[in-house]
């Protein structure tokens, strides 16, 4: 999914010096996944092609980041076990990132 | 334990920022609480490293740098990554993050909360390749990453364009625009955007571009329906008016919003007085130049206290900044009188600019009389999932005010506490009960503010640590 | 006052309070041919019958109002046949537990004093309670278990009611703030902003925390304790319980509904008035809630707090419901302060119906007199 900006590498700061980007490894159910120290699990992911972050807690249809600024509430995910928003989460080395398991059931 | 600050500014965009440092310069103890992991609020967003070595740096990005220099020496204590979810007269700020709770007290609250977007539904706005005008604008410019390859924006306001353009700028194709007001509508508020040359310059420019890139821009309309297909949405418009769509289009991402409104979390909690901007479509706290509230202590200022954009809530936080130095007895009126004179000037002339780019974010009843008409099934509640046939058969069963509306339904009762709702129920209710919005009033406010972790609130504790109330009657 | 208005035409009996014990008499008198208003100052079921944690509990009920609890639990599960609807009331079993000796103690002792009351209460090991309670804390010692328990979203209740009610031919009058009450040409009028907004024969106080404003428009005191209850709703959540489980004093009150959100009450008190009607949260009195309610079921500790609100409750001088006619006053009567009232709220409001026409109901123990502090100085006139 060419979700990538299509000059990504053009390096606007990065020509100065200025800026390093690091990548790190971190899961996402399971899957492998790169993203860059200090970005957001929710852009990581995009870039990653994953749009889909979660289900309904009401009809187990997909969800996904729609706010991005900690109102929706609707790209929580577990890091490490821990629900967080995927647009305040910050992606590091290792992270274990996993969808929120539909609740099954229920009205 | 630092000690009790002066003031505790709420939220580090420009206004909260502007508002702090300048307090700050006036010798107050002045602690900056904000929910992101670093200051410069939803404009001003930090990109991240990755972001920078993508996308261009532009105004934006320079000026929010500057912010966050200027605060990093200000001697303000910023408290990043925090968000208030209990508010209390006096004041108490109960914190909390994702790990643990803390609790902040000063004697003035400056609420500088900014705004949030205002969404209205169509049939299929729940897909996750539908975001939010200001998300997507988030995502590429603090993320560096595109909503989709080929993006239909859609929704009300200067926003609009500001999106496309920035879609265009990472290298991404946008669709169509899809815009609630028309052309003459545009047209009509074009001699008040001369009054602020810069924005109608880049105003112009945005246009100009999008007509180079052929990009079509379909006025008086709405999205009516949004059909998820093998790899992309199928999507169907139509007028505002009704009628037959007007045409389809296919995109695997829709960049949507109506405007932005003032987020009036700690104000409401506070019940301060808020008035109803009729232009705008919306409530917003009630308050003086400097942001004084008609509660003692409490102050609103930038977009929280109506939306009008970052230059003004620059001003805005300024003049607070000022306002607070003088409440506290650090200036005398007459130095205020002095340092608020050539900001209030500056403000006068953006005002009118802003106003006028306010009505055009308002898309009015007629947008969710569209939506009742074409698809009684489309879900007004994202969280609760509730439709607006369910939403107005509840009203047809005796359901007349928005709480017990919200009762009803369970419309406002998820994890976003309305947020995302509010306004379509109000309408809704407004609609069906033939009354005013401000008749129909808004959903009470509750705690929290943003959903609290259990264990984050619990602590490490012990069965003996818990404080148990008076047993029940035997 | 009122000369230039249209008068409104007498009814047989205006119930003012539109809560459960209200409506459901209102209900149930227009069934038995009786012309009917019932008055709200704001809408039906908005205050304590819509807001609190809709437990049908008998381990949390006062002992002797268990047989009523029962009656009430009863009446909610089958809402179908009374109330034309089912109000999504689901039985399930209840535990209260006890963690520590003294709890044990309390436990067993509690749990006697209902199961004298015709509670069928067993006190059992912490093998039991885990049994019918996979989810408990592990650390429990001993449980009183009840195989009558349930729970029913309050929130949605008024919506059955609203709809049976107009059935009924109820006049459903909300946001009708009475300020008094006037006794005129032998019927009561009752009176908003300054106008006669409805005319009736029969008059039925209540107005659960509000009873004690109430009875001052007759002239009378009683005195009407009120709790400002904090109550504490999470998420939703994968099943994490199937019981409804309290702690040996009686508090907590922690159930998951069929929607996956679980809600913990249990007396941890806010703040507010019936005056202003304003509630608000002490967060410092949340955390003891909270650490209780994820003690007891450890896995509610992943989940996170979506909603934080408040209610009245009412209590008396004697913790014991007022229910009965108003001495002094002819056709006049009160309903209210039941504790667990939502739970025998139905039966309560039943039982009302029944006395006042005429049928014999025993409502001896919630004779209104024996609270009052002061008895009425005149039948006549507007008194506010």
């Amino acid at each position: 999914m060419g979700i990538q900006p299509s000059h990504a590498g053009r390096g606007f700061e990065a020509e100065n010096g200025k800026i390093l980007t690091q990548t790190v490894i971190f899961t996402f159910n399971s899957r492998p996944f790169t993203g860059y120290r200090g970005e957001i699990l929710a852009a990581a992911l995009r870039r990653g092609g994953i749009v889909a972050l979660g289900v309904s807690a009401v009809d187990g249809t997909p969800r996904g980041a729609f706010c991005l600024m900690g109102s929706c509430q609707e790209c929580l995910v577990l890091v490490g076990g821990v629900p967080r928003n995927a647009c305040r989460a910050v992606v590091d080395d290792g992270l274990c990132v996993t969808s929120i398991a539909p609740l099954g059931g229920g009205s | 334990m630092t000690r009790r600050p002066d003031v505790v500014v709420a939220g580090g965009g420009v206004a909260g920022v502007m508002a702090a440092i300048t307090a700050r310069r006036h010798g107050l103890a002045v602690t900056l609480v904000d929910d992101n992991a670093t200051p410069g609020g939803q404009v001003f967003r930090e990109p991240s490293a990755f972001a920078r070595t993508v996308t261009p740096p532009d105004h934006e990005r320079r000026e929010g740098d500057r912010l966050r220099e200027l605060l990093r020496r200000s001697g303000v204590r910023v408290l990043s990554g925090w968000g208030i979810w209990s508010v209390q007269p006096g004041y108490r700020l109960d914190l909390s993050n994702d790990f643990a709770v803390q609790v902040l007290e000063a004697g003035s609250l400056v609420a500088a909360t900014g705004a949030v977007e205002r969404f209205f539904p169509f049939a299929g706005w729940t897909d996750p390749a539908v975001m939010g005008l200001a998300g997507a604008s988030l995502l590429m410019r603090a993320g560096g990453v595109l909503p989709g390859r080929r993006t239909l924006v859609a929704g009300a306001g200067p926003l609009l364009f500001s999106v496309a353009h920035q879609v265009l700028d990472a290298g991404g194709e946008v669709v169509a625009i899809v815009d609630t007001a028309t052309r003459t509508q545009w047209a009509a508020r074009a001699a008040t955007l001369a009054l602020d040359p810069a924005r109608l310059k880049t105003g112009v420019a945005w246009m100009a571009r999008l007509a180079r890139a052929g990009i079509p821009v379909l006025g008086g309309a709405v999205i009516r329906q949004a059909r998820r297909g093998e790899d992309d949405l199928d999507v169907t418009i139509g007028s505002v008016r009704g009628g037959a769509p007007v045409r389809s289009v296919r995109c695997d991402a829709i960049a949507c919003g109506y405007g932005l409104k003032p987020s009036l979390g700690l104000t409401r909690m506070l019940k301060a007085r808020h008035v109803f901007d009729e232009a705008a479509g919306y409530w917003h706290p009630h308050a003086d130049p400097f942001g004084r509230t008609d509660v003692a202590g409490l102050y609103v200022t930038g977009d929280g206290a109506g939306v009008r954009g970052a230059q003004m809530a620059r001003l805005r936080g300024i003049l607070t900044g000022h306002g607070l130095a003088f409440d506290h007895g650090r200036i005398d009126a007459a130095t205020l009188a002095h340092l608020a004179r050539p900001l209030l000037r500056a403000m006068r002339r953006l005002e009118v600019v802003s106003r006028a780019m306010t009505s055009l974010m308002n898309p009015r009843p007629a947008i969710m009389k569209e939506a009742e008409m074409h698809a009684p099934d489309t879900l007004m509640c994202r969280c609760e999932r509730v439709s607006i046939a369910a939403g107005g058969q509840a009203i047809r069963d005796g359901a007349g005010d928005m709480n017990q509306f919200k009762a009803w339904t369970r419309c406002g009762m998820g994890p976003c506490q309305g947020r995302m709702c509010e306004d379509s129920a109000r309408q809704l209710l407004a609609r069906h009960t033939a009354r005013a919005p401000t008749e129909v009033g808004a959903f009470t406010q509750r705690l929290p503010l943003r959903p609290v972790p259990v264990r984050a609130l619990s602590g490490n504790f012990a069965y003996a640590d818990i404080v148990l109330p008076q047993a029940a009657p035997p | 006052m009122s000369a230039v208005m249209s008068r409104p035409a007498v009814m047989d009996v205006a119930v003012l309070g539109a809560g459960v014990m209200g409506s459901t008499a209102a209900l149930f008198l227009a069934r038995q041919g009786r012309r009917v208003a019932l008055i709200d100052r704001k809408a039906i079921f908005r205050e304590a019958s819509g807001v609190n944690a809709g437990t049908l509990t008998l381990n949390m009920t006062r002992a002797a109002l268990v047989p009523h609890a029962l009656k009430g639990r009863e009446m909610w599960l089958e809402a179908r046949s009374w109330l034309g609807r089912d109000v999504g009331a689901v039985a399930t079993p209840g535990l209260s537990l006890a963690f520590t000796e003294a709890e044990c103690a309390l436990l067993e002792e509690r749990a006697a004093a209902r199961r004298e009351m015709g509670a069928p209460i067993s006190v059992v090991g912490a093998a039991r309670a885990l049994e019918v309670e996979p989810g408990l804390n592990t650390t429990v010692r001993a449980a009183a278990y009840c195989p009558l328990d349930g729970f029913i979203p309050a929130y949605g209740v008024g919506r059955g009611y609203c709809l049976a009610l107009c059935e009924a031919g109820v006049e459903i009058m909300e946001n009708s703030a009475v300020d008094g009450i006037a006794r005129a040409g032998g019927h009561y009028e009752i009176v908003s902003a300054g106008q006669v907004i409805a005319r009736a024969r029969s008059i039925v106080l209540a107005g659960g925390a509000w009873l004690e404003r109430m009875m001052a428009w007759l002239g009378l005191r009683m005195r009407v304790k009120c709790l400002v209850n904090q109550l504490v709703v999470t998420e939703r959540l994968p099943p994490v319980m199937g019981s409804v489980v309290s702690i040996a004093n009686g508090l907590l009150s922690l159930k998951q509904f069929v929607n996956g959100t679980v809600v913990m009450g249990g007396g941890w008190q806010g703040r507010g008035h019936v005056d202003t009607g304003e509630t608000s949260v002490i967060p410092a009195n949340l955390v003891g809630n909270v650490r209780l309610a994820s003690f007891t079921i450890p896995r509610l500790s992943e989940a996170r707090i979506a909603r934080i609100w408040l209610g009245f409750e009412s209590e008396t001088d004697d913790a014991m419901p007022a229910i009965g006619p108003i001495p002094g006053w002819e056709n006049a009567f009160v309903i209210g302060c039941v504790h667990s009232g939502f739970t025998s709220g139905p039966y309560m409001g039943r039982l009302l119906a029944q006395a006042m026409d005429g049928q014999a109901v025993d409502l001896k123990a919630f004779d209104p007199a024996r609270l009052l502090l002061s008895l009425p100085s005149a039948h006549k006139g507007f008194c506010s």
